[in-house]
């Protein structure tokens, strides 16, 4: 079994390659998010696993656009770590994944329960992932910019800390 | 610098280990340059020896962060090639702002190779001072002269015209790419 996990910020390009690895006949789950505003092509984002993660994000007192402190993300993981659980369990295949940019928040909730993951990580020019989220959202480019930073100072983190244990 | 690879479409032959600065609380992994005049190297990337060995050769030198300053005085980025200035960006007037967000691509080419090689650049800046966007540029490089047969680096560095404790540049990513003539 493989577990391919899409990391990344919002608006990085993440369903775009979502998308590559659902066509490449990777399930990315039983139900996905389709296409909207400022994404017209389908945002292949797991809607189960987009709720689950909004509401570790809650617990941990945030949100997407405000990440929580990583040790409060960690202990949310933990008070519905049974649930987490089974959202894997219900969606594992030979070879499944799943995309949500949030996941780059809570993916240490998740590490548990997964088996062999690979992560697919997406990394788009910060100033432009600030431009896109202000026409999209108003987001203000300054703190897009900062969200950015965020995402990517996360993911750099977590990657790091992987590829030191492998 | 990463193992030079060769592309069948002859885009780009090689990378250089991309340099992200941008460490998950690690803010030391950031290149901070505030209450200072002293200029500061925040990005720095090895090119061997012969790495730009053909006319035409390029790289791309990028860096984005976040300046705060006091309203007074300018941050200079200088592209080097080793101590060799090739091409300096002062910043636009900085508004008494904080944090405002910003990116600059630099670009050089080779125009000869060799012992006497010389490199030409060019530098684009975007800054998001409120809600204007403003820009800074030098496209009227005339380059300089660098060893590019002996093992160097290219540097990225930052200097502000006065120090003060708001006179603040954070640079949170960066790299620099290579590519083929």
């Amino acid at each position: 079994m493989k577990t391919v996990i899409v990391l990344g910020m919002h608006r990085s390009a993440t369903s775009l390659v979502a998308k590559g690895l659902f066509q490449a006949g990777v399930f990315m789950g039983p139900e996905l998010l389709g296409p909207g505003r400022g994404n017209e092509h389908g945002h292949f984002e797991d809607v189960g696993l987009l709720h689950l993660n909004d509401r570790i994000l809650k617990i941990a007192g945030g949100s997407w656009d405000r990440p929580p402190d990583e040790e409060n993300i960690v202990l949310a993981g933990q008070q519905i770590e049974s649930e987490i659980y089974a959202a894997v369990k219900t969606r594992q295949r030979q070879l499944w994944g799943w995309k949500d940019p949030r996941t780059t928040l809570t993916i240490r909730c998740y590490m548990p329960f997964l088996t062999n993951p690979i992560f697919v990580p997406c990394f788009r020019d910060p100033m432009d992932v600030a431009r896109s989220l202000n026409s999209r959202d108003g987001m203000s480019i300054e703190a897009g910019y900062k969200l950015a930073r965020i995402y990517n100072e996360r993911l750099i983190k977590f990657l790091t800390e992987r590829s030191k244990l492998a | 610098m990463g193992t030079r690879c060769k592309w069948k479409n002859g885009m780009q032959v090689f990378s250089g280990n991309p340099q992200m600065i941008a460490t998950g609380g690690n803010v030391t992994s950031n290149q901070q340059v505030a209450n200072t005049t002293t200029e500061t190297a925040v990005i720095t990337e090895t090119v061997y020896g012969n790495t730009l060995d053909s006319t035409g050769m390029s790289f791309r030198a990028y860096i984005a962060g976040e300046i705060s300053s006091t309203g007074t005085g300018d941050c200079t980025f200088t592209l080097r090639y080793g101590t060799t200035d090739i091409i300096a960006l002062a910043t636009v007037s900085l508004a008494d702002e904080d944090d405002i967000p910003f990116r600059i691509n630099f670009t050089g080419h080779v125009l000869t190779a060799g012992a006497t090689g010389k490199v030409i650049a060019s530098a684009f800046g975007e800054f998001f001072q409120g809600t204007k966007l403003e820009f800074a540029a030098d496209t009227a490089n005339t380059g300089a002269t660098v060893d590019l047969t002996a093992d160097g680096s290219l540097n990225i560095t930052a200097h502000w015209d006065a120090a003060s404790a708001d006179n603040d540049v954070i640079i949170t990513h960066g790299w620099i790419e290579f590519f083929n003539a």
